[in-house]
């Protein structure tokens, strides 16, 4: 049985899980909110970024093209993080397939797949000399330069959500992605920009930024 | 009533006061003007307020003692905050002062009459009145609650604004900022680590705020050198309540404008603790005379705030603070009518006067006018912090105070007065030693000791000849611990406690040394072998609400939560979710279902993409029925037990490709699954390929039921509907209203025909809204959770939780069919095993319906047999808008489960009801005509 129907509808919009206060624009498909900001810390939503998770056994060869566990690095302009045991993110802003082209994940010993989770995951950015400080209100890990530096990646609880953190300057300065689960992300959302109003924090993208991953589209 | 004479005098070159920003506030009413940078207490004694309270129990008048946090004389109401510390907390505009515990007035305070009586309410007063008899204790506590000390409480829903927390790991944090521990943050953070300078007071420098040009020209440098180094954080007007294993340190942060009171909580590689030292009262009878201070509490009041504390002085020393306190006194304009050098064995006997120092009458009997005396008689190490991590201080007598012993672990570190004296460059450099191996240490090094400080002598002075009040916070006298001790309370901690001495808001800073003192010459022993009672956390209050710290309390919505609450959605909390209850009329929800179609917005069932090729084992393993031959495009229902057989959740998978699946949980049970099957997978069976990743919330799903839920979904899907080629218990993939990777599967939870369809999350509203505009002519309308509990009631279908509680076995919650014991092994085959050998001599759940078809019994009513053998449970209730009664499910014993068997239900109210077991657990369409058509 067809099930074409002369009935028609508006072009399907993706609509990030964080809502704030703005101007929205469609940007390839995704509602953006079209905020800048160049304050001392900024606070940005990055949901719209694809997202892969991938899952290798222990033996699986595509481990050696990928970061180890609590680091991240990029390759060309995709993220690739050490998220946890055998599991990988990836960031980028290529299609999922694009996303793991040219990694080993099909053959050889042990098995490895990905999953899309773009829509199931809350991205944002928190940049400023003082995000260090700032997230210290929130969650209980070190986040000193020796401890946590640049290229870090970790899973910990944030505002008692479980968070990814991965640290990622731009341009020099500090800087965060932070992703958790969809459901949760307007509410950890709100929670960092309330810890971070001591530190003059506003909302929206930074202007100038050459990181691949960055808060400019 | 005269107006009070001003005490300010002219600037000081250490003044902490800004002449230039005057602050008024109100004193109990009375408008008065202040500067800023004055405490509460500064400004009253400027204003020529001297007495600031009224005692704890003999209400005697009071006055400043210590000029510091710790001083018990000072607590006073700020606005609706009782019990803030006067002498320390700064003033600001507009602040309405009031003194508490004084009724009708701080002047007249008619509980003064307790003085009258003093001598009956001596230590364990209370204890023995009001033991006997125990039946009027109640009527004892009303009237001795009226008597509580202190300021009364904020009225409900008052608080003071936001409490934070904060987590902080330094290298070094130093506790105190004094000259020693100033220059121990220098030297920590010139070797490069990060350091934490904790200070109780509003700025750094400690006793050099306060000592004079040379001090002070000391404390400019060292202030120059902490802001030169950007790895010093400072928290002033901070204090560290508590040190625990492996250094976790607690920091309260006082007065930000962030909050009104933050706990840090820092993981420390070397603490550093140098608090200084706290000056000694001295016990005289008159001791607590308004008038009768401490000699840094003089120089705090004549320095910091250019207050001069009275006008004529006589001045008790026995050392150098009480000498320079002499010197300052006199440059300040105040009369010097004595001097009595205690150094030379002299002393005084008491002071006198009434409400206020009028003279002092020396030992040979002399009596000098004064309104002001000035001891200076020794000092206490607060060794609190080091008591914490381990330490048990030692008494010498030598220098009349305690020392750390040889306990404190290699990660803590001790400078300063504490650990010794001189000057202050000898203080700096100490500090700078112990900063530096502070610095070593936190960084791996072997602990190196650091050269001590010297001791200086100095007399032990405790008392005079006379007696006087030894804790001021809790009215206790010297002669009280003498009377403890003859009723046999001769340790230290028996003797605090029957005397409660040292358990008032100085907590023993002030006074326990004295305590001590006293008593061991009460008990004939030396001090040294009667040791002190032992400091527990916190060192300084902490309000429960920076304990409580900032509320975390994540919640999770759908995409299409924001679509709820615009149309008007009854909130339902489950568990961190919030969903639509209902928009109104549920049973209208409800019977839109059974007649035309509804949507429902299911995003927080739980949703486990598994891939890999032992997926069918791990399937196999967690779920009792059988997985081998699931086909692609097919969705299998399946029940999990645990170990014990006990069911744990429920829910559809659904085979997507060779191996990979698509897994549904209950929403409840999400994440306890996604833990059970990485359980199963790293600890039985690591050896298996499945990759297991929660989905939840990656898809944004919705229920489509009733009778046109084909035809609208039809009119958005490229997926083809018919039932020849989709049937029931199937899974299709496909496009809806124009997204692409939306999984579809006809399952029916409310007995309709449906679909249930999981959609890129991000695309949830847009596939919501588009399926209520084009359905409208379907008569489409959202429906909620109470009307999906309606409908599934209806059809029979069971909630794992609801209808089956902590011990519910499978066979009980009748999904025998779905447990196959043929199974080489599955999650509780042992336990399953068992249960099915007792051939339904356990309970059984049962559909029921009570004779009046009106009655909706309530869930969990009991149901008994005769007048209370218990025989069973409602666990699921509700009026069926399709048939217009009652309906319910029970968990009844095996032998009442037979159709047709009469059950009593007890109701709420006592009274009883009547209902019969029905056939079928589905009260509609028991065929499920309507489930596959």
């Amino acid at each position: 049985m067809a099930n074409h129907h002369p009935i028609t509808w508006s072009d399907p919009v993706a609509r990030s899980p964080i809502s704030m206060p703005g101007t929205y624009v469609v940007v390839d498909g995704w509602e953006q909110c079209d905020l800048t900001s160049n304050a001392a810390m900024t606070l940005a939503d990055e949901s719209h970024r694809t997202k892969v998770v991938l899952r290798a056994t222990p033996n699986h060869s595509v481990r050696e093209w990928l970061p180890p566990l609590r680091s991240s690095r990029y390759s060309g302009e995709i993220l690739q993080v050490g998220s946890g045991p055998a599991e990988w993110y990836l960031i980028g802003a290529e299609p999922p397939e694009l996303m793991v082209e040219g990694l080993p994940i099909e053959g050889g010993e042990g098995f490895a797949s990905w999953v899309d989770v773009t829509h199931g995951r809350a991205l944002m950015r928190v940049t400023g000399v003082d995000t260090d400080s700032m997230l210290s209100k929130l969650c209980a890990v070190n986040l000193a330069e020796g401890t946590t530096p640049n290229s870090a990646a970790f899973r910990t609880s944030i505002a008692g959500v479980t968070t990814d953190v991965i640290r990622d300057d731009q341009d020099g300065l500090r800087s965060y992605l932070l992703h958790c689960e969809r459901s949760s992300g307007q509410y950890l959302f709100e929670a960092l920009l309330d810890a971070g109003t001591e530190f003059g924090c506003e909302l929206g993208r930074r202007v100038a930024t050459s990181s691949p991953v960055a808060d400019s589209n | 009533m005269s107006k009070p004479v001003s005490s300010r005098i002219n600037s000081q070159s250490g003044e902490v006061i800004d002449r230039t920003k005057p602050i008024n506030f109100t004193w109990n009413g009375q408008p008065l003007t202040a500067y800023e940078g004055d405490t509460i207490v500064s400004a009253l004694m400027a204003s020529g307020v001297q007495v600031i309270s009224r005692s704890f129990k003999y209400h005697r008048p009071r006055g400043v003692l210590s000029a510091s946090y710790v001083d018990p004389n000072c607590s006073v109401t700020v606005s609706d905050e009782p019990n803030v510390r006067g002498a320390h907390r700064r003033l600001r505009e507009g602040d309405d002062v009031r003194a508490q515990n004084a009724w009708p007035s701080l002047k007249l305070d008619v509980r003064a009459v307790n003085q009258l009586v003093g001598r009956f309410l001596g230590p364990g007063f209370y204890y023995k009145t009001f033991i006997k008899p125990q039946f009027l204790w109640p009527s004892y506590q009303k009237v001795l609650s009226r008597f509580a000390p202190g300021g009364s409480p904020p009225a409900p829903g008052g608080g003071h604004g936001n409490f934070d927390k904060r987590y902080t790991h330094p290298d070094v944090l130093v506790a105190g900022a004094g000259p020693a521990g100033i220059a121990a943050a220098i030297e920590a953070a010139r070797a490069g680590v990060k350091v934490m300078l904790v200070e109780e007071e509003y700025e750094i420098g400690g006793h050099l705020r306060y000592g004079g040009p040379e001090a002070l020209a000391a404390l400019a440098a060292l202030r120059a050198e902490v802001n030169s180094y950007h790895n010093i954080e400072v928290l002033t007007d901070s204090v560290v309540t508590g040190r625990y294993d492996d250094n976790w340190v607690a920091v309260v942060q006082r007065s930000g404008v962030w909050s009104h009171e933050r706990l840090i909580k820092a993981r420390v590689g070397t603490l550093v603790v140098a608090p200084g030292l706290i000056e000694r009262p001295y016990v005289f009878a008159g001791n607590d005379l308004p008038g009768v201070m401490l000699s840094t509490a003089a120089m705090r009041l004549l320095e910091l705030h250019a207050v001069r504390p009275g006008t004529r002085a006589v001045i008790l020393t026995a050392n150098t603070s009480g000498d320079e306190a002499v010197e300052r006194l006199r440059s300040a304009g105040v009369e010097i009518a004595l001097v009595i050098d205690a150094r030379t064995g002299v002393t005084l006997r008491r002071a006198i006067g009434r409400g206020r120092l009028k003279a002092v009458e020396c030992a040979d009997g002399t009596k000098i006018p004064a309104d002001l005396l000035i001891t200076a008689t020794g000092w206490t190490a607060p060794t609190s912090l080091l008591n914490m991590a381990g330490d048990r201080p030692i008494w010498d007598p030598v220098a009349a105070r305690f020392f750390p012993s040889e306990l404190i672990p290699p990660s803590v570190m001790a400078t300063g007065g504490i650990v010794g004296d001189g000057t202050i460059d000898q203080l700096i450099k100490h500090g700078r030693a112990v900063g530096a191996e502070a610095a070593a240490r936190a960084t791996g090094a072997t602990p190196t000791p650091v050269p001590p400080l010297t001791r200086e002598a100095h007399p032990a002075l405790f008392h005079g000849p006379t007696t006087g009040f030894l804790d001021f916070s809790e009215d206790v006298k010297s002669k009280d611990i003498m009377a403890a001790v003859k009723e046999g309370y001769d340790s230290a901690e028996l003797a605090k406690r029957f005397t409660t001495s040292g358990m008032g808001t100085s907590q023993g800073k002030l006074e326990n040394v004295n305590a001590m003192a006293i008593l061991a010459e009460a008990t004939g022993r030396d001090l040294e072998s009667t040791g002190t009672t032992i400091w527990r956390p916190p060192y300084a209050p902490i309000s429960l609400g920076a304990l409580a710290g900032r509320a975390f309390d994540p919640v999770r919505i759908s995409p299409m939560q924001p679509w709820h609450v615009e149309h008007g959605a009854v909130p339902l909390i489950a568990g961190q979710w919030i969903r639509p209850e209902h928009y109104g009329d549920p049973s209208a929800e409800a019977q839109n279902v059974r007649t035309h179609v509804g949507i429902i917005d299911v995003t927080p069932l739980g949703k486990i993409d598994l891939q890999g090729p032992d997926v069918v084992k791990l399937l196999n393993l967690v779920y009792t029925n059988n997985w081998d031959n699931l086909q692609i495009g097919s969705v299998r229902y399946g029940v999990m037990c645990a170990e014990d057989g006990v069911v744990m959740d429920d829910g559809v998978t659904a085979r997507l490709g060779t191996n990979h699946y698509l897994m549904t949980t209950t929403s409840s049970g999400a994440a306890t699954v996604w833990e059970t099957l990485e359980m199963w997978l790293q600890t039985s069976h690591p050896d298996w390929s499945v990759n297991v990743t929660p989905v939840t919330t990656a898809m944004a799903s919705i229920n489509i039921a009733g009778p046109n839920s084909r035809e609208l979904l039809g009119r958005l899907t490229d997926i083809d509907l018919s039932p020849e080629a989709f049937g029931y218990m199937k899974v299709r993939t496909g496009s809806i209203a124009g997204v692409p990777d939306c999984v579809v599967w006809r399952i029916g939870f409310t007995g309709e025909l449906s679909y249930e369809i999981h959609v890129p999350a991000s695309f949830g509203l847009h596939v919501w809204e588009t399926l209520l505009s084009v359905g409208a002519d379907l008569g489409v309308s959202p429906f909620g959770v109470e009307a999906q509990r309606i409908l599934r009631l209806e059809k029979g279908h069971l909630i794992v939780g609801q209808d089956t509680d902590g011990l519910t076995k499978a066979y009980e919650a009748g999904l025998g069919p779905l447990v196959k014991l043929g199974k080489d092994d599955f999650s509780g085959l042992p336990e399953l095993r068992w249960q099915e050998s007792l051939a339904g001599a356990h309970s059984q759940l049962v559909a029921i319906e009570t004779t009046d078809p009106q009655l909706v019994p309530p869930e969990a009513s009991q149901l008994v047999v005769g007048m209370a053998e218990i025989v069973g449970r409602i666990t699921s209730s509700r009026m069926s808008p399709t048939l217009k009664r009652s309906i319910a499910l029970a968990r009844v014993s095996g032998e009442l489960s037979v159709p047709g068997s009469r059950l009593t239900i007890v109701l709420p109210n006592g009274s009883r009801a009547e209902a019969v077991v029905r056939e079928n657990l589905s009260f509609i369409d028991p065929e499920g005509v309507r489930l596959h058509g």
